[in-house]
């Protein structure tokens, strides 16, 4: 039960606030003008107030960024690696000029999409949602991947996202002569972690990714796959179906219900 | 965006070329910039957050080692969501909300509680008088703040700490406004209590 005592505090809490009326103002300011008590009351919840907004003097020095940074920056794994400064640099390009990577890229046809084989994927899902592929050589421009790559090139990828039930998230990955998984989106580059989908935009074409991947491929037939779903998925998950069933194909069910697995065959060359 | 991608010491010429004008974008546009690869976004907004961030983890553990401690991984926790990140104009809710978590977790651990309490009973030793009775009333409120219950605990400390609008308090913790005032009106009535003439 609260006290009238615990009750005008209340009050007075809310009139510090200023979550009063005008008329219930006016009455805490003639009780404030009268109370002793009232008064106290007020300075007590103000003393509160002030001491929880006031700076903290000692957390000043703290340099926050640096420490981000340090916990950021853990040393990885030789598994693959990212070209980050041309990706920026291919990411400012593909925004500003839209032209010579974008040019490349076209609407995904219908037969470009094996769904999966239980039919519950929706036709305008398997015709509009699909991934295009550029292969990055050291100094040549990004070029559609043709079925061919080496083992030094990179991989750069622009998605679409049309439909009428668009996707909300993709993964990348794909999966070499040794069976080895190998993860574009989402990276996952250190050992103990199980990232998920990434988030793709809805009811957008060659939405480029701005990121030039390589990674370490075993010569021989190389698959790669996108996996639209709207609901996350987590890379464990699919390391482990791939474990269980070898390969997947594109009309395998890794998942579930309303989503489509995309594959793109190349071949790596030693 | 690669979660787990080094974050650059030395700026890239992409990186400054961005960062032009970064204090003037949105907690949203960073974002979005960081992930694209731009590093000197996400510093920014660190320093943009970092004072209230520290405030707050500070009031709820009561010790800066700690405070500094959950701070720092509640950006990185944030950057590693960066793939994840959907710009909604609600980026303070969702940092808010992973530190409330974080402080929570770490206020549970029945270790850290003790440490600190360890800490507070050494460091009023060899001060002056002013000081020891300031480092009383911290104790006192510290104290005072744990008495409260989460919920309670959480609306006060983002309101006053964070400084953050009933609004984007009531979007933090998915309750109505209406909610937040009385949260706010019961945590401040109840501190009041504990503290006494204090």
């Amino acid at each position: 039960m609260r006290s009238r005592h615990d009750t005008n505090a209340r009050v007075l809490a809310a009139y510090l606030e200023g979550e009063v009326t005008t008329s219930e103002r006016a009455v805490i300011d003639g009780e404030l003008g009268d109370s002793a008590q009232a008064r106290k009351t007020l300075r007590q919840l103000q003393k509160i107030v002030d001491h929880l907004a006031a700076p903290a003097p000692d957390l000043e020095t703290i340099d926050l960024e640096a420490r981000v940074r340090a916990a950021v920056n853990q040393p990885l794994p030789a598994r693959r690696t990212r070209a980050r400064m041309l990706s920026v640099w291919l990411a400012g390009v593909a925004a500003c000029l839209g032209g010579s990577l974008l040019l490349l890229v076209h609407p995904p046809a219908a037969d470009e999409f094996r769904s999966k084989s239980n039919g519950t994927a929706s036709a305008p899902a398997k015709r509009w949602a699909g991934i295009q592929v550029y292969k990055a050589t050291e100094h040549a421009t990004p070029e559609q991947l043709g079925g061919e790559l080496s083992s030094n090139d990179g991989l750069l990828f622009s998605y679409t996202n049309l439909g009428s039930r668009p996707f909300d998230y993709l993964m990348i990955f794909a999966v070499d002569s040794r069976g080895e998984v190998s993860w574009f989106y989402p990276a996952h580059e250190q050992l103990g972690e199980n990232p998920d989908s990434i988030s793709i935009r809805r009811e957008h074409a060659n939405v480029p990714l701005g990121e030039i991947i390589r990674q370490d491929f075993a010569a021989g037939p190389l698959s790669l796959y996108a996996l639209f779903t709207h609901e996350p998925r987590r890379v464990l998950e699919v390391e482990a179906w791939v474990k269980e069933h070898g390969r997947p194909l594109a009309d395998s069910t890794i998942t579930g219900p309303d989503e489509v697995l995309e594959r793109i065959d190349a071949r790596v060359e030693p | 965006m690669d979660p787990s991608r080094r974050l650059s010491l030395v700026p890239r010429r992409a990186t400054l070329e961005q960062s032009v004008g970064l204090e003037a974008r949105s907690d949203d546009e960073l974002m979005l910039l960081a992930r694209g690869g731009v590093d000197a976004a996400f510093s920014s907004l660190i320093h943009r957050h970092q004072a209230r961030t520290l405030r707050l983890a500070l009031r709820y553990l009561g010790r800066e080692s700690l405070a500094a401690d959950v701070a720092q991984d509640t950006f990185v926790e944030v950057f590693r969501a960066l793939p994840q990140y959907q710009a909604r104009g609600k980026f303070s809710s969702y940092l808010y909300r992973v530190l409330l978590n974080r402080c929570h977790m770490t206020w549970r651990s029945a270790h850290a509680e003790q440490r600190a309490l360890q800490y507070a009973a050494e460091t009023v030793a060899e001060i002056d008088e002013v000081e020891l009775l300031l480092r009383e009333w911290r104790r006192d409120m510290t104290s005072a703040l744990g008495g409260l219950s989460e919920k309670l605990r959480s609306v006060v400390l983002l309101r006053y700490c964070a400084g953050l609008s009933y609004e984007e308090i009531a979007e933090t913790l998915e309750i109505p406004e209406g909610t937040v005032k009385r949260r706010l009106f019961d945590a401040l009535t109840k501190l009041r209590a504990a503290l006494g003439d204090a």
